[in-house]
């Protein structure tokens, strides 16, 4: 199987900082994505990993070499302009 | 009639053997000379320090083998590995295997490649005893595990593991990575940053941690291969030192070789600090004072010193390593803690007396690494890893490096390459990423071809059925079966007993 | 700024028994400032900026026939530039340190 094949499908990798960096200094972990899913659901599967509160608020940071870019929750991940291999921090 | 000496019957097997090919361009018969822009003008002025012929060689070597195979029977013959003083030092042995005997299988081929490429004849007898060096080390380290294998899990699908193994990726990149440069550069990437640099550090301290557990066999092992190094070290010492002095625009190609092989060796030898920090439960010296030792006496204080006549400067990141000192062993046996359910190795509990050394030696350790270790003291798997995770780009070790400035935030980079992120480690991979990019992004990653669906859509079992282990052989190694066998193979003999 | 002194010198193999310490009393004897450090299953010799090892004074204190071909099995490891070496003797040093 080829996951990539698939154009609606990507890889991107994620992290839930700052709690768990403090303790652990983990680095992102990878999961399977589709570019026409929100970005709210991707966050959902992100907390999902870590068990981690769904009651709190969360910022979604995309990392870039040009700089950091917050996502907003109300879009798909295409349009919110994501890339395979992408770095996603995910900050309570 | 006098006789000849050493260096005139040298010379006489060695120099000036080979005719000039009349009818093709020497860029023909050596394609790939003038490729890296080293100009060389008179190599006839090597010199191979260790200037043997044939029958010199084999002598040597064969004496060496007989002295090592003595000492390798008696420890079989006689249980040694019951009685080393903690059964957790095989899981370090296990890494060695694993990582260094692939390593210098690989070897044998890069200095057959330089020999063959580079038109020098002092250095044609030494590459090609290299070669047969690097394949007597894969031998003797496979007849080592062979026997190791009948008590310790891990080993027994060895050729599969090298292939398949994310842990593996590793080594495997770095001589990859060697062995599609020139010859010019391979020579330096092998022969000056991983053999005269860091090798010291691998065969001797872990040597020495070795004796003092009681491994005798390992610490033979270790001196024996390492004697072959020293002639190693030399011809990669001599080759460095012609390049310098054939021609100055060879020096910033020097230097840039240096920078890159410098911080691509120190990351390949990152899990070498556990085997030196955490392994032995008797410690002879610590990772921090064998980097001292080896790297900031021996390389930046001796051989760099001698090196500034010509222009050359210390490579450009070694002040990141020396400032990563204090956390090197710690921070790389924290990932591998992280991943200890998916590896061939295990990791372990720490005990009180661990937890005492550490904190003795590494002042920051308390502070900064104690309480992840505590967290498995009521559960092993605490700190287990809940994913997968994201390598650098360069070493390919998960990217938690902290930044020995500020450890509490990890060193990561990023870089922007044909329209894709790219992660590094530290500014040292970063470095290294952007000077060739083209070659950094073709690296095959384990994790996401699993995450791409490449071997099975079960994480753990389709891991393990891909590395040909079973995941009894991977977690923590005081709750293991064969911690077990091996308290009993103890108990058979009457080791169980305390005289004293 | 004080420069500190690069040495020079090589690593032995312990299990080489008599052979080694006689290897390293003769470094002690034909050269200065010579530090040796104990690890247990190696020992390191080491000189400023210049080390030699002689054949004959090896022989002196081993009280039998030294070949210098023996140095191959028992040093595991040298630091600074083998400048010569041949059947009387093996020269380490750096040029400029």
């Amino acid at each position: 199987m080829d996951y990539l094949k698939d154009e609606n499908h990507l890889i991107v990798w994620f992290v839930l900082r700052p709690e768990i960096e403090k303790e652990l200094g983990t680095s992102y972990l990878g999961m399977r994505a589709r570019y026409n899913m929100t970005t709210n659901e991707l966050l959902q599967e992100i907390l999902d990993t870590y068990k981690a509160d769904k009651d709190k608020n969360y910022r979604f940071v995309l990392k870039r070499a040009a700089g950091d870019m917050e996502i907003s929750l109300n879009q798909t991940v295409r349009e919110a302009g994501m890339r395979n291999g992408d770095c996603l921090q995910v900050i309570a | 009639m006098a006789k000849m000496g050493i260096k005139e019957k040298y010379h006489a097997m060695t120099r000036d053997l080979m005719w000039e090919p009349k009818d093709f361009d020497m860029n023909r018969v050596y394609p790939l000379i003038e490729k890296e822009g080293i100009i060389l003008k008179n190599p006839s002025r090597w010199e191979d320090p260790f200037r043997m012929a044939y029958n010199q060689y084999v002598k040597i070597q064969s004496e060496k083998d007989g002295i090592y195979h003595a000492v390798r029977n008696a420890f079989e013959a006689n249980d040694g590995h019951a009685k080393v003083v903690d059964s957790r030092w095989y899981e370090g042995v296990k890494v060695f295997a694993n990582a260094v005997q692939p390593a210098e299988y690989s070897a044998h081929r890069l200095m057959a490649y330089v020999g063959r490429n580079i038109p020098i004849e002092a250095i044609r007898f030494a590459t090609f005893n290299q070669a047969i060096d690097e394949l007597r080390h894969a031998q003797i380290e496979i007849k080592h595990y062979a026997h190791m294998s009948k008590e310790i899990d891990g080993l027994h699908a060895f050729a599969n593991t090298s292939q398949n193994l994310w842990f593996n990726t590793v080594p495997k990149s770095f001589f990859d990575d060697a062995m599609t440069a020139g010859p010019f550069e391979a020579l330096m990437a092998i022969s000056f940053s991983f053999e005269y640099v860091f090798t010291n550090i691998l065969f001797l301290p872990f040597a020495s941690s070795a004796g003092a557990v009681g491994d005798e066999n390992f610490a033979a092992v270790g001196k024996t291969v390492q004697s072959d190094e020293s002639r190693h070290m030399a011809l990669g010492m001599s080759a460095l030192k012609m390049l310098l002095e054939e021609d100055d625009r060879n020096i910033p190609i020097i230097q840039g070789w240096l920078d890159k092989w410098y911080w691509r060796a120190y990351r390949m030898f990152s899990v070498v600090s556990t085997l030196v920090d955490y392994y032995p439960r008797i410690r002879p010296i610590s990772w921090k004072k064998a980097f001292e030792m080896y790297v900031e006496e021996q390389v930046f204080n001796g051989l760099f010193k001698d090196l500034r006549k010509y222009g050359i400067r210390l490579p450009k990141h070694a002040e990141d390593s020396i400032k990563e000192k204090e956390h090197y062993s710690h921070v790389t046996m924290r990932i591998l803690d992280q991943f200890k359910h998916a590896n061939m190795f295990r990791g372990f509990q720490l005990q009180p007396d661990d937890y005492e050394w550490l904190s003795n030696e590494y002042p920051l350790f308390d502070e900064y690494y104690a309480p992840f270790f505590r967290r498995n003291d009521h559960n092993v798997f605490a700190n287990a890893s809940p994913g997968v995770p994201a390598i650098c780009q360069v070493c390919q070790i998960p990217a938690e490096f902290p930044d020995p400035d500020n450890p509490t935030k990890l060193w990561t980079q990023y870089s922007e390459y044909n329209n894709k992120t790219y992660i590094t480690c530290s500014p040292g991979c970063k470095h290294i990423f952007e000077q060739e990019p083209f070659k950094y992004m073709q690296i095959w990653w384990p994790v996401e071809a699993y995450l791409n669906g490449e071997f099975g859509e079960d994480p753990v079992a389709g891991l393990f059925k891909y590395i040909g282990l079973s995941p009894n052989e991977a977690g923590e190694h005081y709750s293991s079966n064969e911690h077990a066998r091996w308290l009993e193979y103890r108990r058979h003999l009457g080791l169980d007993k305390k005289f004293f | 700024m004080t420069v500190k002194q690069a040495y020079v010198g090589m690593d032995l193999d312990t299990s080489g028994g008599s052979v080694v310490t006689a290897i390293i009393a003769a470094i002690e004897e034909d050269n200065e400032g010579v530090i040796v450090e104990d690890f247990h299953v190696y020992k390191k010799v080491k000189a400023p900026g210049k080390m030699v090892l002689k054949r004959e004074t090896v022989e002196e204190h081993l009280g039998a026939d030294f070949d210098m071909d023996q140095v191959h099995l028992v040093m595991s490891s040298a630091f600074g530039f083998i400048t010569d070496w041949d059947e009387e003797q093996l020269t380490i040093e750096w040029e400029d340190a």
